[in-house]
């Protein structure tokens, strides 16, 4: 009897512990723990605002069972209490962290993507909206980020501008990191919208009040002002002064003026007043759920913060747990995800988590919309959302949501900062010149700024410098003029390197310079042009009607001209141009003279169009800024601007290229700026003669 | 004495895994399956409300959830067949929102697999496990006629309505007749269009108030989310007074718009998925009006001092108006 009762023990024993050995599997504290840093300001009132989302998507992701066989656990780092990047230095270095959450601004987001990419550890943006985070990490693998930059903001706030029947706008805005997102693509959004640009006024809003530039808005008639403030102040005294000048100009701002403050400071004068913020789609729920739960709408950030732990949380299913490129792997899988989509509530997860399972790759729908990321590059989400808002009796009324799906603007493919152009120049009338046979080949290659941060324009002159030499022209050929204060600055890292932006090899070595920039002025590169040597200017071209003259310029322009920073800061403006190009035609100093121009606003040079056998191309139209590409984060410096990155790689390909071939293949490789041919019809055959023309002496 | 204690130990441990065991047995659980319309969350209308709604519930009672958001009606087909198909061992509830869905739940002849649906905003012939609701507009818009005429200037009304559908006419009787009941004289009826993308064509909506505004100083829209276009002229001009539609819309436009005629969708939706999870949903239709709190007329704050009692007064007039209007409708 005791013998049987002590084996109904073992078989009761035996019984419990086949049913415990259930809960077990669906009970994660008995599996992995996987750790994500959440990077935030989480002091004071700041933090039960996160942790109400944190708290709830934590929650519903344990409801729906497992992730990876293990569960999720948060880790917080204060950013009111620590710097960014030591917080950073931490999470890189903890291998029990698998990725990370955070920060809030671009500015720290910026600061410590490096260290991320470097660390192989997927850090996701939940808020960070500048341009420059795309354009240096998009395409590493571990920098993600869930609303789009405000290039698409830019695009919302014209969108409404056109709907609204403007033919004629105009951008007033700051040159903090903020600002200088739209004052980058105002120009060309609005270009590729058929709008009229009257003006773009930037101005350090630190400082200075807007009363000076917005006269200058107004003075070009625009039929919308988009106003860009980086503060209250600025939006206030912007309203205050468009408002005393009665014009018929209606104003437009971004989000920057989208804060209470806006209302109880203006009173009466913000009444009618619209402008754009960012949200989350509205189609998710988010914001009908949050308030049910919490009794309270939901601020800036918050569905994405969601989504951020969600994305993290389905990728660590599809790595089976691991970190580093596999759960960066995960991302872009979800990413591409093609089939039926999946809610992010409690039983959507769980739903989503047994198709991931199973195989399935379905399309992932957050709380803060759609999560697709650009494709082939990732990092950013193409699916973001605006909503247009209206002061009416002293509150912001919601009157109609943009959203970047198609639905609003540009292409449900790609991230806004890859806008490439659809306006593409035709060329007409084109007269054929009888010219007599080429004999020699002159250059002139200048980078007119100065200066670390402009590292990429010496860097690109040396480029075209030794493209030059390669094709067997000679020194004497080539006057050669930058600042040559990169290879010794004291922030270069590497002494007496310049780094090619596509080769990574060194550009700082067999050259021979004519001048530095800081020795001349912009009459000076005239004289240069036109062969007027002096004892100063004692390198000049000494060509005749016979020779061809490439002309490189590369730098900062501004709408009245391109910036040379000689000792003091100068302009070359169209109108100088056209003259010594005139002066040269009348004295037949050339055959046929090519102006390459890589520059902000470069277009006014179409000023200059007129003069026979010339030829300018310009990386912008006067209305736009160019666009900086290859960002090293060792040197935290930009290596390469767009235009002359792409016209090398171009010319490296194919030196054979008409000039119209050229023109089309940069219009399709060159974003964000409009690349403008002109003189065309002065010129000669843009679509016979090539390029090889002024490379091969 | 020993093996009495054995024995204890032996009924205790028989218990603990009883206990364990019957902690997992899996237990009917219940599913609610919701397809909204092709608009979409975020409509600030009926897709909105139902999903206010569910959420509601969901804070009461354990059951799951899953939701379709069909791009078109051809999708919402196939999900609604897959659903229906997709074999189950939960208790399951379909909700379909909108009147474009009552051909495919006809279309099934009530092969419904065991599953429960729910019809909102329409009327399905009658089958077992199909319950469909439909709302009147009468009543409510009747109260909205009778708050016109406290502002009109001219003894006209105007109303902007999105395309000719029955529950729409119904709505514009109810206003007719209720402002007619005030003493009023006239109403001017202008449609959008003569399909459903008229309810989301503000620009039409903006463009027929700006006319209308010349000849009355009052418009009751009927066009949905449309109705934006009316708010907006109305914020534009400083001119004139409105009543909206389906859920409280004042907040566009919080001093000019005098009230609301709501459906109370949340409230369905609430009341239905309780029945169901409770075991109770049964089969068969409503017509709901005035009389079944899941219409009404919501008074603006802003003009709850001019309107409240006048609506007071009114309410049973109201009723007793939706009453015979609907027995003569069914006599038709």
């Amino acid at each position: 009897m005791r013998r049987i009762v002590e084996i109904v023990i073992i078989f009761v024993c035996l019984g419990f512990w086949t049913c415990r050995r259930d809960d077990d599997q669906k009970d994660p504290a008995f599996g992995k723990v996987y750790k994500i840093a959440i990077i935030l300001p989480l002091s004071g009132s700041d933090k039960s605002a996160w942790t109400n989302v944190t708290d709830w998507v934590t929650k519903n992701i344990e409801d729906a069972g497992y992730v990876a066989n293990g569960k999720i656990q948060l880790v917080w780092f204060d950013l009111n209490k620590n710097d960014v990047v030591e917080i950073a230095k931490i999470i890189c270095k903890d291998t029990t962290i698998c990725a990370a959450v955070g920060p809030y601004s671009s500015s720290e987001s910026f600061k410590i993507a490096p260290l991320f990419i470097e660390a192989q550890k997927p850090l996701i943006l939940p808020t960070s909206t500048s341009a420059d985070i795309s354009a240096a990490f998009s395409g590493k693998k571990y920098i993600w980020r869930l609303p789009e930059s405000d290039i698409s903001q830019c695009q919302a706030l014209l969108v409404i501008a056109k709907n609204k029947g403007a033919k004629k706008v105009a951008l007033i805005t700051g040159d903090d990191p903020y600002g200088l997102t739209f004052y980058n693509w105002f120009g060309f959004q609005a270009t590729e919208m058929d709008l009229e640009v009257t003006a773009v006024e930037k101005y350090d809003q630190s400082v200075e009040q807007p009363d000076m530039y917005m006269d200058k808005i107004l003075a070009g008639n625009p039929d919308m002002i988009i106003a860009v403030a980086r503060s209250l102040n600025q939006a206030v005294a912007m309203v205050k002064y468009w408002r005393n000048r009665n014009s018929d100009a209606k104003i437009l701002f971004s989000d920057g003026a989208y804060i209470q403050g806006f209302i109880d400071e203006l009173g009466d004068l913000a009444e009618g007043i619209e402008g754009t913020a960012f949200t989350s789609n509205p189609a998710t729920g988010f914001n009908i759920a949050y308030k049910e739960k919490y009794n309270t709408n939901p601020t800036l950030g918050m569905s994405q913060l969601y989504d951020a732990i969600l994305l993290l949380a389905y990728s660590l299913e599809l790595s089976g747990g691991k970190s580093g490129l596999a759960l960066a792997t995960g991302l872009m899988e979800l990413s591409d995800g093609e089939q039926s989509p999946t809610f992010w509530d409690k039983d959507g997860i769980k739903r989503a988590l047994e198709r991931l399972r199973s195989g399935q790759r379905p399309k992932i729908l957050g709380a803060s919309g759609p999560l697709k990321f650009a494709a082939g590059c990732y990092t950013d989400n193409i699916n973001s959302t605006y909503l247009q808002w209206q002061v009416y009796k002293r509150q912001f009324l919601n009157l109609n949501y943009y959203r970047s799906d198609a639905t609003g603007r540009i292409s449900n493919l790609a991230a806004a900062w890859q806008s490439y152009s659809n306006k593409t120049q035709s060329f007409e009338n084109i007269i054929q010149n009888n010219l007599p046979a080429r004999h020699e080949l002159w250059a002139m290659i200048v980078a007119t700024s100065q200066g670390w941060s402009n590292y990429r324009h010496q860097a690109d002159a040396l480029r075209i410098y030794h493209l030059l030499k390669s094709q067997g022209i000679d020194d004497q050929h080539i006057i050669f003029c930058m600042a040559d204060d990169i290879a010794n600055n004291s922030r270069n890292p590497n002494k007496n390197i310049i780094v090619d932006a596509i080769t990574s090899e060194n550009l700082y070595h067999d050259f021979t310079l004519d001048y530095k920039i800081q020795d001349i002025s912009n009459q000076d590169l005239m004289n240069i042009l036109s062969g007027n040597s002096s004892s100063r200017l004692q390198q000049v071209i000494r060509s005749d009607e016979n020779d061809n003259i490439l002309v490189y310029m590369i730098g900062h322009g501004e709408s009245n001209g391109m910036v040379v920073q000689s000792n003091t800061k100068q302009y070359l403006v169209p109108s100088q141009l056209k003259n010594t190009l005139s002066e040269m035609y009348t004295n037949k100093k050339y055959r046929q003279i090519l102006i390459c121009i890589e520059a902000c606003y470069s277009g006014i040079f179409q000023d200059s169009e007129g003069v026979p056998s010339s030829l300018i191309i310009t990386a912008a139209n006067r209305f736009e800024s160019s666009k900086t590409v290859v960002y090293d984060p060792e040197v935290e410096v930009w290596l390469s601007d767009q235009f002359t990155n792409e016209w090398l790689k171009l010319m490296l390909r194919n030196k054979n290229i008409s000039f119209s071939e050229m023109y089309l293949n940069l219009c399709k490789s060159v974003y964000g700026s409009h690349v403008c041919i002109y003189n065309a019809s002065n010129y000669g055959s843009v679509y016979e003669n090539s390029i090889e023309e002024f490379l091969i002496p | 004495m020993r093996n009495k204690y054995r024995i204890a130990i032996l009924l205790f441990m028989h218990i603990c895994v009883f206990w364990s065991c019957k902690k997992d047995t899996p237990k009917i659980s219940k599913k609610v399956n919701v397809l909204f319309t092709t608009t979409g969350l975020g409509d600030l209308s009926f897709s909105d409300n139902l999903y206010k709604g569910i959420l509601k519930a969901r804070n009461d009672f354990d059951f799951e959830v899953e939701y379709a958001f069909p791009a078109n009606l051809q999708e919402a087909s196939t999900t609604l067949k897959n659903w229906i198909d997709h074999l189950s061992s939960k208790d399951e509830l379909i909700i379909l929102l909108g009147h474009e869905y009552r051909l495919s739940i006809d279309s099934l002849q009530g092969n419904f697999n065991n599953k429960k649906i729910l019809l909102i905003d329409a009327k399905a012939n009658d089958f077992p496990n199909l319950f469909s609701i439909e709302f009147s507009f009468y009543g409510a818009a009747f109260l909205a006629g009778i708050a016109a005429k406290q502002i009109t200037l001219n003894d006209t009304a105007g109303i902007i309505a999105g395309m000719p559908l029955p529950p729409i006419e119904t709505g514009i009787a109810g206003f007719s007749d209720g402002y007619l009941h005030a003493n009023g004289k006239h109403t001017d009826v202008q449609y959008i269009g003569n399909d459903f993308s008229a309810f989301q064509d503000i620009d039409k909506a903006a463009a027929l108030a700006g006319i209308m505004f010349k000849k009355t100083n009052l418009i009751f829209g009927m066009a949905s989310n449309a109705n934006q276009g009316i708010f907006d002229v109305l914020r534009r001009t400083d001119y004139g007074y409105a009543l909206g539609v389906d859920q409280d819309q004042s907040w566009v436009c919080p001093d000019k718009i005098m009230g609301s005629v709501v459906k109370q969708i949340d409230i369905v939706a609430s009341n239905y998925v309780r029945s169901f999870v409770n075991g109770d949903f049964h089969s068969g239709y409503q017509m709901a009006g005035l009389e079944s709190n899941y219409m009404g007329f919501l008074i603006n704050t802003f003009f709850a001092e001019k309107l409240q009692t006048i609506m007071q007064k009114n309410f049973d007039d109201a009723l007793m108006a939706e009453k015979k209007y609907l027995e003569k409708k069914k006599k038709r």
